[in-house]
């Protein structure tokens, strides 16, 4: 079938590797072929948008021309580099002066930004190009109707119009493993990873407050589509229950890890035992 | 009465008001000069922007006082409030704007501004530095466990050199040099 | 046709549920049943809409099968459906005065809804009542008098013009009385209209001319009406024509009167913005498109002046012309004479009148005038000749506040948006504008977006009220604001303040008000017979209002009334007719005493005392003009003159009835215990 440039960034790889992982088999199993994109640039995220705004388009609109000669889309895991690549890509797209600007910059390295080859999410890959039907198809171990909570993460949402996702995809993606979508009030909240370095209690409350709209609602498990809200969800969860006494329990898996289980991969195949809170429990909920 | 002697400093009250002199009527202009940045006077100060907040609460100037100040003038408030350094970049606001405001991506021009202008948090400048220094915002630590999932030790495809290369002639370069 | 047995009653009483306005609270069906045996009554049902057509079948087909003398329904207030029960009972050979109802609504059900038990007992008083009054009412029949195919319309603004044009068009011959020179209103006044900026005379020139052209319109400029006269079915009018003192037929517009003549007046037509002549035109397309003279600055008869007499090329103009008086008969009458900015002067606290850079909203809008004072130019009065570089428009000026005038102006938001629309195209940049404001009213078609637009094109938008203004020795203008939008008080300066100035009614409207029988609402403007069902119709028959003189509207609300206010009066007019139901005070000659004190309460002035053959005195009672009120039926000393359908005995009857059915249970709870029916 298709084949993509992955821009895996440096956290999934760094810290995530039970997230590359799953998403690499995953991707198997439907046919896609995923290439590492090379000699490409970390994308600086949020605080070099804060502080660079110069530098962080041109970083990223570098790696946006690399993937242009590569003919592929440019997919990748992380909804920080999904959204530094997308929003610098609409800004390019649409802002012809800024594009020339850049172009000048990248024209030094012998690159040129083209937009030809399009930012996509991993997620959003499989539900337009694999498709809830083919997936369900594959589907060899579906869970009992288990709730799951669904993180989405700020950056793969919004803002709508450049990042052109909606949070049902990642519902549907989750119903098809046969898991039970756990609504809660604070679906849309952020879990609080920018403000790490200005505000460390702010940001701890906002993962706790989620935690707990989760946990309220009653959700047994929680998926995650980014390694920073990962970070906030699953590892902020042992600092929570350590300096203030609060514990969920409540594990977080990434979604590929989730689709990859019920498409009959075994849990070290997804790397279940690196999930900070104990993710095994979900093995429990096979309906077969 | 009072006695005739050593006059007392005038207390050092604020009851004056903004004076219009102190506005500064470009500021508006700079920021919709700036990406996405155009919608900023369509604003009709509903602050929706406020209410979508999930933080506004704690925060002494509202999203959507940052926004009039902004189209008022009132630049070096807005460009020293530790506000906009707080913004999750959660996009909610900008999301519910009725007037299409992207309000978020404004504080991203302010924050841009801010820091041009020395105005930046150091834990931030702190960020900037390892950027440029490693190349990479996080580095592998445990490559055993990559090993173990079959993947390359190392962080695949990234080049730490284009983005010191990159970064060191931009404005990154400057703040970790210490200059402006 | 029911025979009618002498002296025996068959009423039928039906009960409507009204939906669950009634029936929610009280049980319609048991009402209903309690009066099968009710004195009287032939006949009761209960409906759950007696208004519907199943419930009106019911009531034809009881007419006729019981042979119905009277007909009571408790339903709501017959403000809403008495006439269709009247019609009913007509089309059934039922005397529509054999009606009877009993409001459970409006008077029980919606007072009561909480205590469905003292419901129940005030609806049976209620109907027992209507009952007893039924049994005693009478036929009443009806005169029909001629109505003449001809209108008047008091006021040639853009709503008395499209009324005009609309009555002329389907052949109705039209009066256009306008107390100014010309006609136009205010929006001859504008140099754009809002929202699409279009230019106001180019839009509104076409229609003046029409108007003039028009071979049903007989245009009666400077004129205005002193007296109107119900006669029957048409009204008698008196108007005085003003002299103008230049003939209109033979002035050719030259302007030699205008550029020889030696004095000068305050120029009302831009607002006191400057001078014009004393024989002037107001604008280059006037209508009537010719000179006048101004009595009041000419210098003829102070110091014999006749300058202007001698330069006319046409022998045009003649100082000893007196006003004329004409009188005319017409089937029906539109006022719309429109509005008035509020007098500066009442806001101090804005420096009106005081200081000389603020400004009301219609004097910038005669500066944005290409015929105006300035030629369209923005420049400081009194010299005009600096731009400011800064104008603040303070919106709602003596607007929605209840120390000035509580009602909003309804289009001053647009047209301050509009007018600083147009600044900014004329200046850029160089007038720094704000629009300190409080709430921003852009209800209409396409209103929304062109705020939008304006902000967009960098007008500044501050929320809130200013306070402590004052005048600097420069003659700018600073005061302070709590801007809402950011949280901080500001103290802001300007070369120029523009006041949107709260509306009036125009001046005389309380009088011609009063002299048409049509009721003012709050602040003196015309009032409606219903604010949404009968937005142009009055309480006085025959007589409708259009645009701004019923409340502060813009151009489309303006035209759109004019064209309800036409359609209106052309259905009152081409009908030819008027019915009048006789429901009036009458005399009766043997008890009248001829002391004249109904003439005296009368507030239509119906009544007249008359000679008799002995040469003793008779009141006499115009059914044209009597409005049914009753004022004379209290007053009559020896029960002489009688307010037929609510004679002293009816209302006697229905009052007694209810008294005694509350009575009579307040009897037999006592000897029961206390359980009410
Ligand atoms: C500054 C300003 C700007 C505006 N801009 C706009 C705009 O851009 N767009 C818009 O839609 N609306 C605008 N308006 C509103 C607009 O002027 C009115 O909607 C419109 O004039 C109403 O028309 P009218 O015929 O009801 O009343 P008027 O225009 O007031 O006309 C009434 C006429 O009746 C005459 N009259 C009064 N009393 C008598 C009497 N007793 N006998 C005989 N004649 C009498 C008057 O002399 C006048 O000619 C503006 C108003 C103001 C104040
Ligand atoms: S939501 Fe938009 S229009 Fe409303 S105050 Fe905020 S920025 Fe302004
Ligand atoms: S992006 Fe910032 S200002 Fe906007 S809602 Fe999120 S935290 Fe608030
Ligand atoms: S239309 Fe606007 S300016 Fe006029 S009173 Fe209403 S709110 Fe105030
Ligand atoms: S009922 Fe009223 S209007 Fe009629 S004559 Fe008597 S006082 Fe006049």
């Amino acid at each position: 079938m298709s084949t993509y440039s992955v821009y895996i960034g440096c956290s999934v790889p760094a810290n995530y590797p039970n997230y590359e992982a799953s998403m690499y088999k995953v991707a198997e199993l439907f046919g896609l072929t995923l290439e590492y994109l090379e000699d490409v640039a970390c994308c600086g995220s949020p605080n070099l948008r804060a502080m660079d705004y110069w530098g962080w388009t041109l970083v990223n609109a570098r790696t946006l021309a690399i993937a242009d000669s590569t003919e592929h889309d440019i997919v990748t895991p992380c909804n920080g580099c999904f959204g530094s690549l997308k929003d610098v890509y609409h800004l390019l797209k649409s802002d012809t002066d800024y594009r020339n600007r850049i172009n000048a910059e990248l024209e030094r390295e012998g690159l040129e930004f083209r937009g030809t080859s399009k930012p996509r999410h991993f997620i959003e890959v499989l539900y337009t190009d694999v498709g809830l039907e083919s997936i369900r198809k594959k589907i060899t171990k579906p869970f009992d109707g288990i709730g799951i909570a669904i993180h989405y993460g700020c950056h793969l949402l919004r803002p709508g119009d450049v990042t052109e996702i909606t949070p049902e995809i990642l519902s549907e993606l989750v119903r098809v493993t046969g898991a039970d979508v756990v609504e809660y009030a604070l679906w849309k909240q952020c879990c609080g990873a920018t403000v790490l370095p200005v505000d460390e209690a702010l940001a701890i409350r906002l993962a706790r407050d989620k935690l707990k709209s989760m946990k309220d609602a009653g959700a047994a498990f929680a998926t995650v589509v980014c390694p920073a809200c990962c970070n906030q969800l699953d590892l902020q969860q042992l600092g929570l229950r350590e300096s203030y006494g609060e514990q969920f329990d409540l594990p977080i898996l990434f979604y590929p890890q989730i689709l990859g289980l019920a498409l009959g991969l075994d849990e070290d195949e997804v790397g279940l035992g690196m999930n900070r809170v104990p993710a095994k429990p979900i093995l429990q909920h096979f309906s077969k | 009465m009072t006695e005739i002697g050593e006059k007392k400093e005038l207390p050092d009250v604020f009851i004056d008001p903004i004076d219009m002199s102190e506005l500064d009527r470009g500021f508006r202009k700079e920021i919709q000069s700036m990406p996405n940045g155009e919608e900023l006077s369509a604003c009709f100060a509903c602050s929706t922007c406020t209410s979508a907040c999930p933080i506004a609460n704690i925060w002494e100037i509202k999203p959507h006082q940052l926004i009039r100040m902004i189209i008022l003038g009132i630049r070096e408030k807005v460009l020293s409030s530790k506000e906009i350094w707080l913004c999750l970049t959660c996009f909610e606001c900008q999301e519910r704007c009725p007037q299409g405001v992207r309000v978020t991506d404004i504080f991203f021009d302010c924050k841009n501004l801010a820091t041009e202008e020395g105005m930046i948090p150091a834990s931030i400048v702190a960020l900037g530095k390892e950027l440029i220094e490693k190349g990479q915002l996080y580095t592998v630590t445990a490559d055993w466990e990559r090993e173990d999932l079959d993947l390359e030790p190392d962080v695949p495809g990234l080049s730490t050199d284009a983005v010191k290369r990159v970064l060191g002639s931009t404005r990154t370069g400057r703040l970790v040099k210490g200059g402006r | 046709m029911p025979k009618k047995k002498k002296d025996e009653h068959r009423i039928g009483v039906f009960i409507c549920s009204c939906g669950t306005n009634i029936g929610g609270v009280i049980n319609v069906r048991k009402l209903a049943r309690d009066f099968k045996d009710y004195p009287g009554v032939s006949f009761t049902t209960s409906n759950m809409f007696t208004c519907s057509k199943d419930g009106q079948d019911k009531i034809a087909d009881m007419i006729k099968e019981k042979e119905l003398t009277g007909v009571v329904i408790g339903a709501c207030t017959p403000k809403l459906h008495e006439q269709l029960f009247r019609e009913i009972l007509e089309e059934n050979g039922l005397n529509p005065f054999r009606l009877a109802q009993a409001n459970l609504r409006e008077h029980d059900t919606w007072v009561h809804g909480d205590n469905p038990e003292v419901a129940y007992k005030v609806a049976y008083d209620l109907v027992a009542g209507a009952i007893e009054r039924a049994k005693t009412l009478e036929d009443i029949g009806f005169e029909e008098y001629p109505v003449d195919k001809s209108v008047l319309v008091i006021g040639a603004g853009i709503a008395g013009i499209q009324s005009a044009l609309d009555l002329a068009d389907k052949g109705i011959k039209v009066y256009l009385v306008e107390k100014y020179t010309s006609i136009g209103g205010y929006m001859a006044r504008l140099e754009k209209t809002f929202p699409t900026l279009d230019c106001s005379m180019c839009i509104l020139s076409p229609k003046l001319s029409a108007v003039e052209r028009h071979k049903n319109i007989e245009l009666l400029s400077y004129s205005e009406v002193i007296e109107t006269e119900r006669d029957y079915g048409n009204f008698k009018v008196r108007i005085k024509k003003k002299p103008r003192y230049v003939s209109i037929d033979d002035c050719i517009n030259c302007g030699a009167c205008e550029r020889n003549c030696p004095a000068t007046g305050l120029d009302e037509w831009n607002l006191g913005l400057g001078e014009r002549k004393a024989v002037y035109t107001p604008f280059p397309q006037a209508v009537p498109g010719v000179y006048f003279l101004d009595k009041e600055s000419c210098t003829h008869w102070t110091d014999g002046c006749t300058i202007c007499a001698e330069k006319c090329p046409r022998d045009a103009i003649s100082y000893d012309v007196e006003p004329e008086e004409i009188e005319l008969k017409v089937g029906a009458i539109v006022a719309a004479t429109g509005f008035v900015e509020m007098d500066i002067e009442e806001l101090p606290e804005y420096g009106g009148g005081k200081f000389a850079h603020v400004l009301t909203a219609g004097q910038y809008g005669r500066l944005l005038s290409l015929v105006g004072p300035t030629e369209g130019k923005i420049l400081l009065p009194p010299g005009f000749e600096q731009s400011p570089k800064r104008i603040a428009y303070i919106n709602c000026a003596g607007s929605r506040d209840e120390n000035h005038r509580p009602w909003c102006c309804n289009f001053g938001c647009m047209y301050t948006l509009r007018h600083a629309e147009m600044t900014h195209r004329l200046y850029g940049d160089d007038i720094d504008q704000w629009i300190v404001y409080h709430e921003l009213r852009a209800g209409g078609k396409e209103y929304e977006q062109f705020y939008r637009r304006v902000r967009e094109s960098g007008v500044q938008f501050v929320r809130g009220f200013p306070s402590d203004m004052v005048e600097e020795k420069d003659g700018s203008i600073s005061f302070s604001v709590f801007d809402q939008g950011t949280g901080s008080l500001l103290r802001l300066n300007f070369d120029m303040v523009v006041l949107t100035m709260a509306v009036d009614p125009s001046p005389g409207a309380a009088h011609l008000g009063h002299m048409l029988g049509v009721d003012r609402s709050e602040g003196g403007f015309m009032k409606e017979l219903h604010p949404k069902l009968e937005p142009v119709n009055t309480k006085s028959r025959g007589i409708f209002i259009a645009g701004a003189c019923q409340s502060p509207k813009d151009i489309p609300a303006s035209v759109a009334d004019g064209k309800a206010a036409a359609s209106a009066a052309a259905s009152h007019v081409l009908k030819g007719k008027v019915r009048v139901q006789m429901d009036k005070a009458v005399v009766d000659e043997t008890l009248c005493i001829g002391c004249g004190l109904c003439e005296k309460v009368c507030p239509f002035t119906a009544i007249s005392m008359t000679l008799r053959d002995d040469e003793s005195q008779l009141a006499e009672v115009s059914s044209i003009l009597c409005t049914g009120c009753g004022k004379c039926q209290v007053v009559c000393p020896t029960g002489a003159i009688k307010r037929k359908h609510f004679t002293t005995e009816q209302i006697e009857a229905e009052v007694l009835g209810l008294i005694s059915a509350h009575r009579k249970r307040e009897q037999a709870e006592k000897t029961s215990g206390g359980v009410s029916s």
